[in-house]
């Protein structure tokens, strides 16, 4: 614990080091700073290509790339990446299912000053939407690390999200397991409801998991890295034993991880849910901390939803 | 290029035409437009140019074929089936649930097809992206990739094209469909691409300009695309949109139209002229004796003889019948003394 890194750079940083003794992949950039990958050409100047400031051309071409067998890594923002190259996403690396892995930075609210532009809210309800797409997210810099091992094995379509700013490290390398599709319990306090979790927002849903500990109301956080497909069975098992689940991600509250649990959900065991998420209004420049004050994400917001969705259930 | 050869070319193209009336027909629904202006590049490329082995369509050595202005798909497939890729009869499964043969390419479905495409402007990132890897891998393989005139009205092309002067990937050989036309009318009219050559020049292209319906053209263009180094190649070939069909030719409105039965029967059986008595009689003494001969007007590659013959008659031709004497290939026209059956 204490030791804070970007999830993008943990990443990054880990193919980097995977490439040494690993020559199965290519990277593909957009000349934007987003995962330390910037310095992949300048050690392996064979197996990087710069695409210059042309994101539908970097996926497109990446396509190509895939389509004569090499495994391909692309970077860029996260806003870009599920936005501008929308469509070549779709038809090009999902519809041919190709082994490109799309990693896209700068997700959510954390960007904080570059504001609305750059704050991809949306990309997790894209992404999710592309039949053969897997959507990961790693909640801290060892859970990133493990999962660049699993993406270079990894093969199809794979939509990586990341974060910019550093978070603390909430696992203990030596303990972590990356498993696809596999949601991982990380505290278990009790049965009056469930979190579920995708990405760096797991240290605020623990931190209020902890308060509520102490006020009598215990709850079980689960970390879903794996976004799609979705582990169900750790859903249905929350819902039947818990009886209240409340989804916590730093994406807008429609199309992505809140939506993908209330899919199964209903289908399977109706419960109350709460969705912690960006509300129906775009992001804005400032400190991240006080933009997801805004949007009802932050660990006092977090604990007050909580309390209501309890007393919800006991209704 | 030898008669023979020319000839050989165009009875193929006229298997590949007939193929795309029977697929947008059997369908009803299709682009038959732009794959007729195409019919003579798809049939010289899988007849001539590509390095490519049916019987191993993943053959990873092979020339790969993009086909940027996907919807023109009906061509592709009549040229991979006539190819032996597939069976010839799958054609008329196009755009039916359960076929293999989708209204645009889809690489894993479809025998020889080496990438899915269908959005226009999107392919020939891909393209790139092929000839990039192929570099990567120290492959002497080489792409090719199909764009429609309108199709250079995207933004993405012009990516893809600074990124293959970029990489130098003098294995790319973009060939552009100038047929003039497109959905709405001219393309200069809905918006003007013009001048491509300059364009393509100043992205750093080595540009060729060729009639699209002429194989001597397109052997000596390709030629050219394969001897040049250090930069990608264009060939830009002015076409006909409907090539090969009446009708059809230069005719906006068949871009995205199937042929109904009625317009299906005409294009299949074109006015055909018959021949003086003593040139059926020279036919004859080839083929044997039978009904005689008879000529697709358009669909044999040449044009020099019209109006040399008075009397027209209308003869019904059916697919790979174009023979009744033999039952199988096509009639050409040689010179203005004989027609002579190259079955």
């Amino acid at each position: 614990m204490g030791k804070t890194l970007a999830t993008r750079m943990a990443f990054g940083q880990e193919l980097i080091e995977i490439a040494k003794t690993n020559d199965k992949f290519v990277v593909c950039n957009a000349d934007t700073k987003t995962c330390g990958l910037e310095k992949f050409g300048k050690l392996f100047p064979e197996r990087e290509f710069s695409f210059g400031i042309a994101e539908q051309n970097l996926v497109g071409a990446s396509a190509g790339l895939a389509a004569c067998g090499n495994k391909v890594f692309l970077a860029t923002f996260a806003v870009f990446a599920s936005m501008r190259a929308c469509e070549q996403v779709r038809t090009f690396v999902c519809y041919p299912n190709l082994n490109v892995t799309i990693i896209g930075t700068h997700a959510g609210l954390q960007v904080g000053g570059d504001g609305a532009t750059h704050a991809a809210i949306e990309d997790v309800a894209i992404m999710r939407s592309f039949p053969n797409m897997t959507v990961v997210q790693p909640a801290d810099a060892v859970a990133a690390r493990a999962l660049a091992h699993a993406a270079v094995d990894f093969t199809g379509p794979l939509y990586v999200r990341l974060h910019r700013n550093p978070v603390a490290d909430l696992y203990d390398p030596e303990t972590y397991r990356f498993e696809w599709g596999k949601a991982n319990t990380v505290v278990d306090y009790g049965r009056d409801m469930t979190m579920i979790v995708s990405g760096i927002l797991l240290k605020k849903a623990l931190d209020a998991a902890n308060i509520l500990k102490e006020q009598g109301i215990g709850v079980r956080v689960l970390d879903m890295a794996t976004i799609k497909p979705l582990d169900k069975e750790a859903v249905i098992t929350a819902a039947k034993e818990t009886g209240a689940i409340m989804t916590i991600e730093d994406h807008t509250i429609f199309g992505g991880l809140g939506s993908a649990v209330s899919e199964v959900v209903v289908q399977n065991c109706p419960v109350p849910m709460e969705f912690v998420g960006i509300q129906d209004r775009f992001g804005e420049s400032g400190d991240p901390e006080l933009i997801y004050q805004d949007h009802g994400m932050d660990v006092d917001s977090i604990v007050a939803k909580a309390k209501a969705l309890a007393a919800r259930k006991r209704h | 290029m030898s008669p023979e050869e020319k000839r050989r070319l165009a009875r193929l193209a006229c298997q590949v035409r007939m193929g795309i009336l029977e697929a947008t027909h059997a369908a009803r629904s299709g682009h038959p437009g732009g794959s007729l202006s195409a019919a003579d590049l798809f049939t010289y490329l899988y007849f001539k140019e590509l390095n490519i082995d049916p019987s191993r369509p993943d053959w990873e050595e092979r020339d790969r074929f993009v086909l940027s202005k996907g919807h023109t798909a009906p061509g592709l497939y009549a040229a991979l089936a006539a190819r032996g890729f597939f069976p010839k009869e799958d054609l008329l499964t196009l755009r039916k649930i359960g076929s293999h043969l989708q209204g645009h390419p889809n690489m894993n479905l479809t025998p020889g097809v080496d990438m899915s495409t269908g959005s226009l402007g999107q392919g020939i990132s891909a393209a790139a992206g092929m000839a990039l890897m192929a570099k990567h891998q120290h492959k002497s393989l080489r792409v090719y990739a199909l764009l429609g005139d309108g199709e250079i009205q995207e933004g993405q092309p012009w990516e893809a094209f600074m990124f293959a002067h970029h990489y130098q990937l003098d294995n790319l050989c973009v060939i552009i469909d100038n047929n003039h036309l497109q959905i709405d009318g001219p393309v200069e009219q809905v918006m003007s691409p013009y001048p491509i050559p300059d364009k393509l020049r100043a992205f750093g292209f080595e540009v060729q300009e060729i009639d699209g319906h002429d194989f001597d053209q397109m052997e000596q263009a390709f030629a050219r695309a394969r001897s040049v180094r250090g930069v990608p190649f264009c060939i830009i070939m002015s076409t006909v949109k409907g090539k090969g069909v009446p009708f059809m030719e230069d005719q906006a409105s068949w871009h995205g139209k199937a042929p109904n039965d009625e317009e299906y029967a005409q294009a299949m059986s074109l006015p055909l002229r018959r021949p003086r008595s003593w040139a059926r009689r020279m036919c004859w003494a080839v083929c044997g004796p039978g009904t005689g001969p008879i000529i697709p007007t358009r669909w044999a590659g040449s044009r020099r003889w019209r109006g040399s013959i008075s009397s027209t008659i209308t003869l019904s031709f059916s697919p790979g019948l174009g023979c009744e004497t033999c039952r199988r290939g096509s009639l050409w026209w040689t010179s203005f003394a004989a027609q002579i059956c190259f079955c």
